[in-house]
């Protein structure tokens, strides 16, 4: 076989390869989809500014026109207490692509309840550990620790069924992790917490 | 030996990419339709599992739109994407390789399911059929400078910025890559 | 009249300063950001939608990470928009605590499909325990369709709460990468054989023992798999 044989069989096979699909329009909607889910996060970079900016501008442009709107209510006497408004109203959208409004959301108290939890935390010398987490939004002053004579800091949480990221402050200064549970990061902000799933007995 | 440049990618307005590095979904979405069929081809002969194609073409996207703000202009837009989706495509292989080393027979029935209508049977000859085959059997790292210089038209300086490896190195992949594909064809295309 | 104005000003400034204090607590550093952060929440809460995860990312942000106030800003507008999404996947009626696992779930990059299949697969049960699986899943890097596979797979072998929340924990603890999405797949399937031998024993309630396979999210259980797109 001559070598113009040779490029003849890579360059049919090159011909065959660069056949392009149509374009699916379904996966580009799901693609479209999907981003605008996870969007771009703080971590990720600072060049959604001028548009945030922009559009705060216009929800304080809003707040002073409501404001206004209210007081004339008021003072004309025809406005009822019950339909003073925030500025940021229903159905006024907070992202330019998904518009809220208002609809039922079931809560189903009798299904989903809080769980009681231990937490342990070994640390001899700390004089104040408090347990943060996404079920105290992470306030170290509502849940201090207590300590036994061993070192050992405790405490029992009623915590909601689901999957759930915490971390303990030592003595009101620093964050750290749980060494007996999985870490991960936080898909925001960037920073690990302690992982525990709850779950409906 | 003189082969013929790729097909051009539908040509995008100057503006889309600013707008979608402020976070436009719909100049994103513009982007998306642009690349969608390249980054589609390139994902199906890439992948081991050519069943994962489209969910990784769409974590490639989600990847680049997350990152568009970091994306600086320097680099040409299309390399950054390729450059991102042959990231996405490289690890699929390898969790692939490790999942086929451990399936039961409950995932082989997946991989029959899967296997019933080829995403590429609607334009699959004798011919094409042979030829992914063929690629199939070339190894992954030689396999992706072979696509990205032959199919998607990447010249071996860009891919090098792309992919860290050496302008002679890279010659060398696509070399063997060559040979592989013209020794596997040899015998189909004389049939 | 002139009563009505001052009981106006009254009102207004008495609002302001009640704001401005309910503005300092969420972004102690930043009256601005504070004030956004009370919009987004303000807007959130007229929707009907849970407001601790947004409020609790601002104060993870203000506590733990120190973030700068823009960038909670920014979170807490991520955080009101996945939890619009979550709500509109999980349909019908879904509850708080449902909407907030769903928007976790989508903080992790699942998909609007991923949550409605969940909920497809686990009918009138709540979603909560799953998840938090699909969640854990992929902070772990499962893909997303393997991850959706596996959660409504086990679902509909039967797989209890606690159940699907041990093999969270457990996959937790794999960390992340490779190795730990092989890790993940030998624990899925040690809990599937758990799942088939208690069905054979009768100990628990599990779906048919038909093969593993991805099946679609609008599909009625036992229907054959949809063709492949094109």
């Amino acid at each position: 076989m001559s070598s113009d044989d040779n490029d003849l069989i890579v360059n049919r096979a090159i011909d065959e390869l660069r056949r392009l699909p149509p374009l699916d329009r379904d996966a580009v909607d799901r693609v479209a989809r999907a981003a605008a889910a996870a969007r771009v996060s703080p971590a990720d970079g600072e060049a959604l500014m001028e548009r945030r900016r922009m559009r705060s501008m216009r929800i304080w442009s809003a707040v002073a026109l409501a404001s206004a709107a209210a007081v004339a209510g008021f003072v004309a006497g025809e406005l009822r207490p019950s339909r003073m408004q925030t500025p940021q109203t229903a159905g006024t959208p907070v992202s330019g692509k998904s518009a809220m409004t208002l609809r039922p959301v079931a809560n189903h108290p009798s299904e989903i309840v809080a769980i009681p939890q231990p937490f342990m935390f070994e640390h001899k010398s700390a004089r104040r550990v408090a347990i943060v987490g996404d079920f105290n939004n992470w306030d170290p002053k509502a849940n201090a620790m207590v300590r036994d004579a061993s070192g050992l800091w405790s405490t029992i949480l009623p915590i909601m069924p689901g999957r759930h990221l915490f971390g303990f402050i030592v003595d009101d200064s620093v964050f750290t992790l749980d060494p007996r549970k999985p870490k991960a990061r936080d898909p925001d902000l960037g920073s690990e917490g302690s992982v525990l799933m709850v779950g409906r007995p | 030996m003189q082969r013929s440049a790729p097909p051009k990618t539908a040509v995008l307005d100057p503006t889309t990419i600013s707008r979608a590095k402020l976070g436009d979904i719909d100049a994103f979405t513009a982007i998306v339709e642009a690349y969608h069929p390249r980054c589609m081809r390139f994902a199906r002969a890439m992948l081991r599992n050519i069943d994962d194609a489209e969910d990784m073409v769409q974590e490639g996207f989600v990847r680049v739109y997350r990152a568009l703000p970091r994306y600086e202009e320097r680099q040409r837009f299309e390399s950054w994407l390729f450059q991102i989706l042959g990231n996405v495509c490289r690890t699929a292989n390898t969790v692939h390789r490790r999942e086929v080393s451990r399936r039961i027979e409950d995932d082989g029935a997946l991989e029959r399911v899967a296997s019933h209508d080829e995403p590429s049977r609607a334009f699959d000859h004798e011919w094409g059929e042979a030829v992914r085959k063929a690629l199939a059997e070339v190894p992954d790292y030689n396999r992706e400078i072979f696509l990205l210089h032959y199919i998607e038209g990447f010249g071996y300086d860009e891919i090098e910025r792309m992919t860290g490896v050496k302008q002679s190195a890279l010659k060398m992949r696509v070399k063997r890559a060559s040979d592989l594909l013209r020794s596997l064809l040899a015998k189909e295309a004389n049939t | 009249m002139y009563c009505r104005l001052m009981v106006v000003a009254f009102v207004v400034g008495s609002s302001h300063a009640v704001a401005a204090q309910e503005n300092t607590l969420l972004i102690p550093s930043d009256r601005e950001a504070s004030a956004q952060v009370a919009s987004i929440v303000a807007s959130a809460a007229a929707a009907g939608l849970p407001t601790n995860p947004i409020v609790g990312k601002v104060r993870y942000g203000v506590n733990i990470t120190r973030s700068k106030p823009r960038d909670l800003v920014a979170a807490a507008r991520l955080v009101a928009e996945r939890l619009e999404i979550a709500r509109t996947s999980l349909e019908p009626s879904p509850s708080h605590p449902e909407i907030e696992a769903g928007a976790s779930a989508l903080a992790e990059k699942a998909t609007p499909d991923a949550l409605k299949a969940v909920r497809h697969a686990s009918g009138s049960q709540p979603v909560v325990e799953p998840l938090g699986l699909l969640t854990q899943l992929l902070a772990s890097r499962v893909s997303v369709k393997r991850a959706t596979a596996i959660v409504t797979d086990l679902i509909k072998r039967g797989a209890t709460p606690q159940q699907l929340v041990a093999l969270g924990n457990d996959v937790g603890s794999f960390g992340s990468g490779d190795a730990a999405v092989a890790a993940a797949e030998i624990r899925v399937r040690g809990l599937i054989a758990v799942l088939a031998a208690q069905g054979a024993s009768g100990t628990a309630t599990v779906a048919p023992a038909d093969a593993f396979t991805i099946k679609s999210a609008s599909a009625p259980p036992g229907t054959p798999p949809p063709p492949r797109r094109p």
